[in-house]
């Protein structure tokens, strides 16, 4: 009875004094803000600031080659507990999220496609099944790309849960039809549309698609709207979501977020005030 | 004016014809030449072995079908993979089992050896055998009897009731008494198989014939089979035993050659005997369990011989199929990446 | 016993009945032709033409943009409609002339000419291909003059040409063999004074017994060796074939160049004797339409830009019809807007009733894929990584090797669509590769 204790009990010592030894031998010193900004991020390893995941992130920060703010999901937050640990100062962050420019629900398929289920594999045959080449190909890669769980295929179409989107960019790479687009949650007007076809092909294959009739170009006070190349697109820098353009938009193709966001908490967005170290 | 073309054309990837076979169609092949050796059992064992058979593969099919739902994944019973699986594991339970054992047998081949490891493909151990590896581990009593019965009465008796003999079967024989074998069973009966053991695996000249068939339909290669039973006949020669009076027994003494048409024929009814053919033909040659290339297989089919003959001849079961194809089942990735073929234009690099 | 590549290799059903024994007839050239110019292999042509314009036949219309590029021509004499973004048969989106027929056939100047090729340099004849817009024709379409050029470091032995045409109802080569000997053995010679080869071979698989008999008869007593090679998929792989003639095997990542060969298909080397010794650019090729959804199978001599749809409605088309092809049925593309155009790389129309479902199980390792794999490589385990995103393992698993001639996707049980997972990882590499060019260009700024 007692020998089994005495031979597990010194393996015991034995293992954990090479442990000790070992951790002792093999020390490599870090920089101790290292573990703490590492500590302080989301820990996702998404990419989104361009490096090879948080850990080097951290270190590119403590190099001094990265901005404090270039966690994007990590938003403001994050930024902060970084900056503090730097003892720099964080510039406010603008949360972003991203913005689907597609509605065609209900587009039509020119042939039937079989292989990968994916948008990107079906892209590459003239353009994938559907009707319209701008359009949405209902695959799901950008919801399979989002890290966060943002994007559902609900009824087999993209829906961004802005609350939970982090900006992260994913989806923008993801989609071969370029649908996404990172943008200001303060901004609510959007167009949801991409088609470059003329007003009549648009229509013929899509109810809400931007036949650029131009309407939302003579409404708009700020000359933030523009039709160019049969497309409808806000310039963001001048449009003020004063949603006049929406409320003008003869096809539903211009949208405003607003109430959605409002239902949801997400706007009027809080503005928090720059913090000083 | 240009030709239209129809709105239902298929565009998709090539190549846009393809060969003959399908998983459904290699899974049922698999079934077809099981038939022989089904209705062997029925002969030997009577209508009750088809009971427990039948029983194994509903159980397995309806446990597929049921773990398919929940796992909300498409249902896939007409593939005939389920019904495989049912088939084998019945085949590898003794006549007279309990129905509930072969019942849930299946149910623990398919949901926990197959599904809980992703399903067709995803497996890593041939899934009948663990499902009898389960059952000899909760239901030994129904597996490990020391006589097991044989009918007199060909296909009409019930195995449960005394108009069945029993005996020892010819693995416990050979690994208790290797010599006194032929003093209770001939070569040709243990080839016919009307001789005790489990339900699908004393017939070796049913097996045979429907291992012929998925040869022919290239659903299985020689290789793997040849190489288990050449490994286990061969080793079963160069083992040297240690006899009642202590003294070891071997190859190099020429005592052991007295009579080299009996070590021959002891080799043979090694081969013969126990799960052996079923297990070389039908079990080690699961296309999911084992290695992908030619060479990984013939690989595969050595080293379980190796392991058969170790237990056999040492080891305290008197049959080692099931373990030894579970056992390389496990190393089958091992061999996989020994056996990786050469790259086109390599070794000009090199 | 005939030769053929040692390793792997399946063997597809023939179908080329059909359209065995039907001479090539001369298609009209339609009202309308689409010309894109990204016909080939390497970087689009630049557009030298615009809207409005006046063009001859054979005349230039789009610049080969660098070395690997390829010059395109006008099929027909008319006017220039438009130049529009059109899909190509490969699938993508390129930039496209299209112009309106005035049926007149007017040649642009100085074609056809009349020159002694046997006269010129292999700088000249290099020229000359270049000039004329020659690509491969047996479907990779990579720009001929690329191949007539070897590095000087890499001497070339052997010149091989490709009559193999192991691709299912194709019948296109065969007949050009047939009927074209004379001038496919010349085209051969041509290649052959490029690169300096001193051995020149052909060969064509023992299917084609017409086109051998044709093909030694054009080259006797010339030191051209025309092999019969036993029937096997994917023998007209020029690695395969390079392996099956001679023996010799292209490392991975290695071009023909390096084990001193050069390849061309059969049509090819006739699209060469016509830029060399005529002057006359590649603006028709010759084109099988077959399958069993097409009611008058034929050979066609079309112009490029012509309409798929115009040369189908040609051979009339059933409209139980469930997959149209550009190319063989094994590496073909399926297509379904009519009036995408005849390209050079496109080696025939093939409408199909007959299509194999769409399933696509798990893998259960059967192995067969490995079995068949010309190359050596494990497709179950490429697929496996790709899935997985395992960008890691590509290299070793030997993915960007992948020729993608579809033998393991045509054996697997489970019906994966292994080579479209291949493609697919090939695709976001060099997807990859732009998206990283692109951020370190900005980091430069």
């Amino acid at each position: 009875m007692i020998e089994p204790l005495i031979i597990l009990g010194s393996l015991g010592l034995l293992f954990g004094a090479g442990l000790y030894i070992a951790s002792r031998v093999f020390h490599v010193s870090v920089d101790p803000r290292l573990e703490r900004i590492e500590s302080a991020l989301p820990g996702a390893n998404c990419g989104a600031c361009g490096l090879a995941g948080c850990a080097g992130f951290a270190r590119a920060i403590v190099h001094g080659s990265a901005e404090v703010v270039g966690c994007i999901p990590g938003g403001e937050a994050v930024s902060h507990l970084i900056a503090d640990i730097m003892g720099v100062k964080a510039k406010e962050v603008d949360k972003q999220v991203a913005v689907l420019h597609c509605a065609g629900r209900d587009v039509a398929d020119r042939f039937h496609y079989v292989g990968m289920k994916s948008c990107n594999a079906a892209a590459l045959f003239q353009g994938g099944p559907k009707s319209c080449l701008y359009g949405c190909i209902r695959f799901g890669d950008c919801a399979l790309a989002c890290p966060f769980g943002a994007i559902s295929m609900i009824d087999g179409f993209p829906v961004v849960d802005e609350g939970k989107c982090t900006a992260c960019g994913k989806c923008v790479d993801a989609c071969p039809k370029d649908l996404y687009d990172l943008r200001s949650l303060k901004k609510l007007v959007h167009v949801a549309c991409r088609s470059r076809e003329t007003g009549k092909a648009t229509r013929s294959v899509c109810e809400v698609g931007c036949i650029a009739c131009k309407k939302c170009e003579t409404v708009c006070p700020f000359d933030a709207v523009h039709v160019s190349d049969n497309l409808a697109v806000i310039d963001y820098d001048k449009c003020t979501s004063c949603g006049k353009c929406v409320s003008e938009c003869p096809t539903n193709t211009i949208r405003n977020f607003r109430e959605e966001r409002k239902a949801k908490g997400l706007w009027p967005v809080k503005v928090r005030h720059e913090k000083n170290v | 004016m240009i030709q239209q073309f129809p709105k239902t054309l298929i565009v998709g990837p090539g190549p846009h014809i393809s060969g003959a076979d399908s998983t459904s169609s290699i899974m049922w092949s698999v079934v077809i030449a099981l038939v022989p050796a089904f209705i062997f059992s029925m002969a030997n064992f009577g209508w009750y072995a088809g009971a427990v058979t039948i029983t194994a593969v509903v159980s397995a099919v309806a446990t597929e079908w049921a773990i398919q739902r929940m796992r909300k994944v498409s249902v896939t019973i007409t593939d005939g993979s389920a019904a495989v699986t049912g088939l084998l594991l019945a085949f590898t339970l003794p006549p007279g089992v309990p129905l509930y054992v072969a019942a849930l047998g299946s149910v623990f081949s398919i949901a926990v050896a197959k599904h809980a490891f992703g399903g067709l493909g995803m497996n890593i151990w041939n899934p009948a055998l663990a499902g009898r590896a389960f059952i000899s581990a909760a239901y030994s009593s129904a597996l490990f009897m020391p006589k097991w019965p044989v009918l007199s009465s060909i296909f009409s008796g019930d195995i449960r009731t005394l108009d069945a003999v029993t005996m020892a079967t010819p693995c416990a024989i050979l690994q208790s008494d290797p010599a006194a074998i032929f003093q209770h069973y001939r070569l040709w009966d243990l080839f016919i198989g009307r001789i005790p053991g489990s339900i699908g695996e004393t017939s070796a000249l049913a097996l045979l014939i429907g291992a012929a068939f998925l040869m022919v339909r290239k659903i299985i290669d020689w290789r793997l089979p040849v190489a288990y039973i050449l490994t286990v006949a061969l080793l079963v020669i160069l083992f040297p035993v240690r006899a009642a009076d202590g003294t070891i027994a071997g190859f190099w003494q020429a005592s052991f050659w007295a009579d080299p048409v009996f070590v021959l024929e002891r080799s043979l009814a090694h081969a013969l005997s126990g799960g052996l053919v079923m297990g070389a033909f039908f079990m080690a040659t699961d296309m999911v369990t084992s290695p992908i290339t030619k060479k990984g297989q013939a690989m595969f089919g050595a080293g379980c011989g190796v392991l058969v003959a170790v237990i056999r001849v040492y080891g305290g079961y008197p049959e080692g199929v099931c373990y030894s194809i579970l056992l390389m089942n496990t190393v089958v990735w091992a061999i996989d990446n020994m056996t990786k073929p050469k790259f086109f234009g390599e070794r000009a690099h090199a | 016993m005939r030769r053929t590549f040692k390793k792997g290799g399946v063997h597809p059903p023939d179908m080329k009945e059909r359209t065995r024994d039907v001479p090539i007839a001369e298609f009209p050239a339609p009202a309308l032709v689409m010309i894109p110019m990204a016909q080939h292999f390497g970087s689009p042509a630049l557009p030298v033409v615009g809207a409005g314009d006046k063009v001859a036949k054979g005349q230039l219309i789009g610049k080969a943009d660098g070395r690997m590029s390829a010059n395109v021509h006008s099929s027909v004499s008319g006017k220039v409609l438009r130049l529009e973004e059109k899909f190509t048969p490969q699938g993508r989106a390129c930039k496209t002339v299209v112009i309106e027929n005035d049926n007149s056939g007017i040649w642009a100047d100085e074609i056809p000419c009349g020159r002694d090729w046997r006269a010129m340099s292999p700088k000249e004849i290099v020229e000359a291909v270049a000039a004329g817009g020659v690509v491969g024709m047996g479907g990779a379409a990579f720009p001929a003059h690329v191949k007539l050029e070897p590095p000087h470091e890499k001497p070339i032995d052997t010149a091989i040409l490709n009559g193999v045409e192991c691709e299912p109802y194709l019948t296109i080569d065969h007949r050009l063999m047939v009927e074209r000997a004379a001038e496919i053995i010349t085209g051969l010679r041509i290649i052959a004074k490029a690169v300096a080869a001193k051995e020149m071979v052909v060969g064509i698989e023992s299917n084609k017994p017409e086109a051998l008999k044709a093909m030694n008869a054009a080259a006797a007593g010339g030191g051209i060796r025309v092999e019969a090679l036993d029937v096997k998929y994917p023998q007209g792989g020029e690695k395969q074939l390079i392996a099956a003639l001679t023996g010799r095997e292209v490392p991975p990542g290695k071009l023909p160049f390096d084990v001193g060969c050069v390849v061309h298909n059969v049509g090819t080397a006739w699209a060469i004797f016509n830029a060399v010794a005529k002057c006359v650019p590649l603006i028709e090729r010759p084109l099988t339409i077959s399958g069993d959804a097409i009611e008058r199978p034929a050979n066609l001599m079309v112009p490029i830009g012509t309409p798929v749809g115009a040369v189908i409605e040609h051979c009339g088309l059933d409209q139980k019809v469930k997959k149209i092809l550009s190319g063989g049925p094994m590496m073909g593309m399926a297509i379904a807007d009519p009036t995408i155009p005849v390209v050079k790389g496109m080696s025939g129309i093939l409408a199909l009733k007959k299509v194999p479902h769409d399933i696509s199980g798990p893998c259960i390792r059967c192995g067969r894929c490995i079995e068949v794999c010309p190359l050596g490589g494990i497709a179950s385990e490429m697929a496996r990584a790709i899935e997985a995103g395992a960008i890691v393992d590509y290299e070793h698993l030997h993915v960007f090797d992948c020729m993608e001639c579809g033998s393991c996707s045509f054996v697997c049980p489970a019906g994966r669509n292994l080579v479209q997972y291949v493609r697919q990882a090939k695709e976001e590499a060099s997807y990859r590769r732009e998206l990283h060019r692109k951020q370190q260009a900005k980091k430069q700024i």
